[in-house]
């Protein structure tokens, strides 16, 4: 009655399993990883291509009707908000990496560049056509900082609330050079800091109600 | 950081649940061998306070199918404030039964209830009862077989809850069936150190041998693990009778189930540093080895486990009511419902791949527990509860036992 079932090659079975199952779900983790990156990638090819296409259409308009302003202002909005959920998609994916880290810091680096690309797109649309829409820029630091969070839910809110309002976030400290001159331009200190339609920087935390203040405002200048 | 935790924790936790697998995939219900003598034995009743329940457990003693004149029972009342004796010796006399005795002493604790019982008595073994537990009428003819050599310290049984009828109760019957299983395994691989206290049967001559119960070590509040970890010390074996299954009252409220489970943790904290010397020791093959670093690991994760898991719930409770504060009325504007493709894409993994494989391994130790004795297997709110709940209060009690511990705080066994 008192048998011992114990053998050791027990322990070592158990082991050589584990290690398996361990290896398996490194496997899935890694075709999971490369399921995002191709995700990312074609949701960012996608908003580069549709942002070349209306820097194109309108460029034509512009070149063949002599100077005239038509172009969809509607579109241009989309095209904002577009990148918006490509940044929102990216972060949520960037939190989940393990493998390919080099592969989601290029992913982040192409969108922060579309990003910039959109923003000087807006700004000679703006400058040519005079302004009508509303647009920001948001520093934001990812390492635990809990302004920049809440800062990052109020422009969440307003993004949403505003149709005519494009957010455009970036890491501060991104290791990138446009990014470092955009910072460098604006003499952004700190996170989060926030540039309202290319000239108005806050620096630090800036409640609902006065972001809310300054684009109505903007809206009736 | 956090990742790395995570890791290792479901890689130790995989590792433990494989093997357990292992190990029962070889698992043969055993068949007591019949017993041939009858030798004489003494049951110990250590009680206090225990009016409501003693006449059951001593009729569930009297009605044990074994030789009157080889059977003595000793309760031991260890200076109750209630009428737990007087009870006692009323129903004795009017049943006229003989061979239980009843002695009352100043409160010394458990181990020193069991001491008296020890020095007078006359069995060869020396049975420990708790005075709120019934025995099923074959224990001793089942478990006495096991003792099949003189390296056989102490027998043990499975123990099952005696009538679970609220949630608090109905946790603890799925609780009581798992450790039973995991026992029969542990028993079968040589590294059982419990001898609980719902029929624990032993040699009278080693336990003499070793010194009784301790009740002299500074704060000692599990007796039963401290004799069975000094039986294991001087190389007595201890084995699980399956056959044979006790049943035990449990505590009915949250409150008084805390501070049962504070005591123990206390008590498994400082009877473990007392036989540290054990671990890792070759000389106690896979109790030294796997099974007791094992222990020692498994609560060095519940202490981290409930630091992060404390620190998480902090910081996501924070974020909400940050998140609430800011977007008041549009708080929840910014919930979308998922497609299944982002489910998908959300999911760690790497993370949580191995976890989730202990989930199941889990699921399939805690169904094969139930067919193991007997018991029927529902998966039922209470068994999400002990499943999914149940080790976040475990962590707690772990918690509050060392800050106890930590601080010197007395406490006696009741």
């Amino acid at each position: 009655m008192a048998i011992n079932k114990f053998r050791k090659d027990m322990l070592v079975t158990a082991l050589i399993i584990t290690i398996a199952i361990f290896l398996i779900g490194f496997y899935l983790g890694y075709l999971l990883d490369n399921l995002r990156i191709d995700d990312a990638s074609q949701l960012l090819k996608k908003s580069e291509l549709d942002s070349e296409s209306f820097e194109i259409s309108e460029r034509f308009f512009y070149l063949f009707t002599k100077g005239e302003c038509s172009f969809d202002r509607l579109r241009l909005n989309e095209l904002g908000k577009q990148l918006a959920d490509m940044g929102r998609t990216l972060t949520v994916y960037d939190n989940k990496k393990l493998t390919r880290r080099q592969s989601y810091n290029d992913l982040k680096r192409k969108y922060f560049i579309s990003e910039l690309k959109f923003y000087n797109m807006n700004k000679e649309l703006d400058d040519k056509c005079g302004k009508k829409n509303s647009i920001i820029l948001f520093f934001y630091n990812v390492e635990g900082n809990e302004e920049s969070l809440r800062q990052g839910y109020v422009l969440d809110i307003l993004g949403k609330e505003y149709n005519d309002l494009s957010i455009l976030s970036f890491d501060k400290d991104f290791d990138d050079y446009s990014i470092k001159s955009l910072t460098s331009f604006y003499g952004v200190e700190k996170a989060p800091t926030i540039i309202i339609n290319y000239e108005n920087k806050y620096q630090g935390f800036v409640s609902e109600g006065e972001l809310r203040a300054v684009l109505n405002e903007n809206k009736t200048n | 950081m956090f990742e790395i935790y995570i890791w290792i924790i479901s890689f130790v936790s995989l590792y433990i649940s494989i093997f357990w697998i292992i190990i029962s995939s070889r698992l043969e219900k055993n068949q007591s061998n019949e017993l041939k003598e009858f030798p004489f034995v003494t049951v110990a009743v250590p009680a206090w306070n225990e009016e409501k329940t003693i006449i059951n457990t001593v009729k569930s003693l009297i009605q044990l199918d074994y030789p009157k004149d080889k059977i003595e029972i000793i309760v031991v009342d260890d200076g109750s404030k209630d009428d737990t004796s007087k009870i006692l010796k009323n129903f004795l006399k009017k049943e006229k039964i003989s061979y239980v005795k009843v002695i009352k002493q100043n409160n010394t604790g458990k181990a020193g209830a069991l001491n008296t019982a020890l020095k007078i008595a006359k069995g060869d073994y020396f049975g420990v009862f708790d005075a709120d537990s019934l025995a099923s009428e074959k224990s001793l003819k089942l478990m006495l077989p096991y003792f099949s050599n003189e390296k056989i310290g102490a027998v043990i049984s499975p123990i099952k809850v005696l009538n679970p009828r609220n949630t608090i109760e109905k946790i603890q019957r799925l609780e009581y069936i798992f450790s039973s299983f995991i026992r029969k395994l542990m028993s079968n691989v040589n590294t059982l150190h419990i001898t609980h206290g719902v029929l624990s049967l032993f040699r009278t001559g080693v336990i003499r041998k070793l010194g009784g119960f301790d009740s002299k070590f500074n704060r000692n509040l599990t007796e039963d693990f401290e004799i069975a970890l000094r039986l294991r010390k001087n190389d007595y074996q201890i084995l699980l009778c399956e056959e044979n299954v006790n049943y035990t009252k449990v505590p009915n409220n949250l409150k008084s189930l805390w501070f049962q489970r504070v005591r123990w943790f206390r008590g498994f904290m400082v009877n473990t540093l007392r036989y540290k010397g054990m671990v890792m020791r070759k000389r106690y093959g896979l109790l030294g080895r796997f099974q007791l670093p094992l222990e020692l690991l498994t609560v060095c994760v519940v202490f981290i486990s409930a630091g992060f898991m404390g620190y998480q719930v902090i910081i996501r409770l924070y974020n909400f009511f940050i998140k609430l504060s800011i977007l008041k009325i549009h708080f929840f504007d910014l919930f979308k419902i998922p497609t299944i493709k982002q489910v998908v894409l959300e999911i760690n993994f790497k993370l949580f791949f191995s976890f989730f494989v202990v989930l199941i391994a889990g699921i399939y130790l805690y169904i094969i527990a139930h067919r193991y004795v007997d018991e029927k297997w529902r998966f039922h709110l209470v068994s999400f509860i002990y499943l999914f709940l149940y080790p976040i209060i475990r962590s707690l009690q772990w918690v509050h036992a060392f800050i106890l511990e930590v601080l010197g705080a007395k406490e006696r066994w009741r």
